[in-house]
This record gives structure tokens, C-alpha cells and sequence, in this order.
């Protein structure tokens, strides 16, 4: 990975993390945020995975433990913030 | 003395269609598979373990959320989103500095390396001196982990997170001053590698943390 490539990754992180911020400075709560915020989550790790830590070429085995974390928590979150009574009642005791 | 890198028993006119023709490329040119391990296991077996335990963090603060909606609609709102944003901005660069020291080392170019890794030390710097602020700013507000369920899951989140920064940056200082005395060059740089990718996880674990608690509502 040259240099300039990890410059136009950083700097794509650094716009996905304004527009979170701006999402949550002006918008109102709604559903197609939480998953758009969500979807930004899973592009971040995934760069940060495969560019900044260089996993893209490493063996597949810890590429895909560090991938499947950006691959399942932000769906989950997702999912928790959309259907909260849902997940209420399968943790209720 | 010759610069090619064939094996000796290749011979240099030997078309690579031959029947044994994967293993005589695969000598000379590694395939994907065979790259070695970034780091060292014992890293990423540390890493596993570290982010399993952020996921449960992440797994209870959303089974806490679901059954208190009112509180977590509103905790989010009182926090200062500038410094959830300041911070988020801060450790990212400080993760692309610290991929640029060891895109550095990979040139050998320890000098460099040095500097990144400074550059890297003093954005974490700055993410400690802004989460104290926002400590600060939080308890004038009148906001501790005592506020409600919302603010007591913020503080065990974010503190038990600022804990891995000043040990992720003890770890860069580390390999920082091991670079410094030229400790690494471009084929040996596994210290300097681990120290990454630990540094490069605590990343990954905030890039969850800053949305989930200041911009999802």
C-alpha cells in the first residue's frame, strides 16, 4: 500500500466521520440514518482492517475474524435500535 | 555475483507450463496465502480478546437501551458531540500515522518511522487532553455515571476505553524509542508491527463507540 493511497483512506475516513457528526447535529432521528450511520461503521473498519493494518494480503484466517467483527455488530446495532421492544421482550426474564 | 532470484535448480529458460509449474512460481514469487502473519499470533489472540470484550460492552449497552428508551433517547443529546467528533478525528490520524511509520520501515527508513510514530503519540496526546475536557465539561453539566443507566454505560464505555489508549501509547513510546536506536529496519519490524496493530484495534473499537453513543438516538 503506497502512501498516497493511505492518504486518500484517511481522508475518507475523516469525511464519514463529519457526516455522522453532521447527521447527528441536524437531523432528526429516522431510520434510514441509524442504518446509513451503521453502513458508515462497516466501511470504516473494513478500511481501517484492510489499509491501515494491512490485512488485505495477510491469511485469510485473521483477515476474515477482524472483517466479521464490521460484518456482524453494525447489522446488530441496526437492528437494535430499530426493532428496541423486540429485543426487549427476548431478553425479558 | 548474480542478482537473479531463481532457485538453483530452475533453469533460467524454463517455461512455466510445465507440470510442476504452481510450486516453481510459487519459490520465487509467495502466493497470497503463504504471506506471513502480520505481528505475531499473541497479538492478534490479545486482539481477539480485546474486541470480544468491546462487543459485550456493545451487546449489554443495547439490551440495557432496549429496555430504558426514554433515557438512552435522551442521554445522547446532553453529551458534547464536538468532543466525541474531535476525538474520533484524532485517533484515526493517529492510525493512518501509524500505518505511514511502518509504510516507512518497509522502505527502511527508521528516521522517518521515528516521526510518524511522534506525530501518532501526539494525536493520542490529544485525544487524552479532549476527553478530559469533556469529563469536565460533563461534570458542570452536572453529569456523572451516577446521572442514569445511559451516563453509567458512557463513562464504563469511554473510560475503559481512554485505559487502552494510555496503554496503546506506552506501547508506540516503546517501539517509538526502539526505532530511535534503530532497532527495526525493512526485515525486521515485527515489534514495531504488533505495537501497530494494537494501536490500529483500539481505533476500531471507538469507530463503533462514537456512534453508537453520541450519534445514534
Amino acid at each position: 500500500m503506497n502512501d498516497k493511497t493511505l492518504t486518500v483512506y484517511w481522508l475518507v475516513l475523516i469525511t464519514l466521520t463529519l457526516v455522522s457528526a453532521i447527521f447527528a447535529d441536524t437531523i432528526n432521528p429516522a431510520s434510514w440514518v441509524t442504518v446509513l450511520v451503521c453502513m458508515s461503521i462497516m466501511v470504516k473498519g473494513q478500511v481501517i482492517v484492510d489499509v491501515f493494518m494491512g490485512l488485505r494480503t495477510a491469511p485469510k484466517g485473521i483477515r476474515y475474524m477482524m472483517l466479521s467483527y464490521f460484518y456482524v455488530l453494525p447489522p446488530m446495532v441496526a437492528l437494535a435500535l430499530l426493532f428496541p421492544s423486540t429485543l426487549a421482550n427476548i431478553t425479558t426474564l | 555475483m548474480s542478482t537473479l532470484h531463481a532457485p538453483l535448480n530452475v533453469p533460467l529458460n524454463a517455461e512455466f507450463s510445465s507440470p510442476g509449474e504452481d510450486e516453481i512460481y510459487h519459490s520465487v514469487v509467495p502466493h497470497k496465502s503463504d504471506q506471513p502473519i502480520p505481528a505475531n499470533m499473541a497479538v492478534w489472540i490479545l486482539i481477539a480478546a480485546e474486541l470480544t470484550e468491546f462487543a459485550l460492552f456493545f451487546v449489554i449497552y443495547l439490551v440495557v437501551r432496549s429496555h430504558n428508551p426514554e433515557i438512552f433517547s435522551q442521554g445522547p443529546e446532553r453529551l458534547n458531540l464536538l468532543a466525541g467528533t474531535l476525538n474520533t478525528l484524532a485517533l484515526i490520524t493517529s492510525s493512518y500515522f501509524v500505518a505511514r511509520a511502518i509504510s516507512a520501515i518497509k522502505m527502511n527508513k527508521p528516521k522517518q518511522t521515528v516521526k510518524w510514530l511522534g506525530a501518532s503519540l501526539l494525536m493520542g496526546a490529544s485525544y487524552l487532553g479532549i476527553k478530559t475536557w469533556e469529563y469536565f465539561w460533563n461534570a458542570q453539566a452536572g453529569l456523572d455515571s451516577r446521572t442514569d443507566l445511559f451516563y453509567t454505560l458512557y463513562y464504563y464505555l469511554t473510560f475503559n476505553h481512554l485505559l487502552h489508549v494510555m496503554m496503546g501509547m506506552c506501547t508506540l513510546a516503546w517501539v517509538m524509542v526502539r526505532a530511535h536506536y534503530n532497532a527495526y529496519n525493512k526485515d525486521e519490524y515485527q515489534g514495531l508491527e504488533s505495537a501497530a496493530c494494537y494501536w490500529h484495534m483500539i481505533d476500531l473499537a471507538w469507530i463503533i463507540i462514537f456512534p453508537l453513543l453520541y450519534v445514534l438516538r
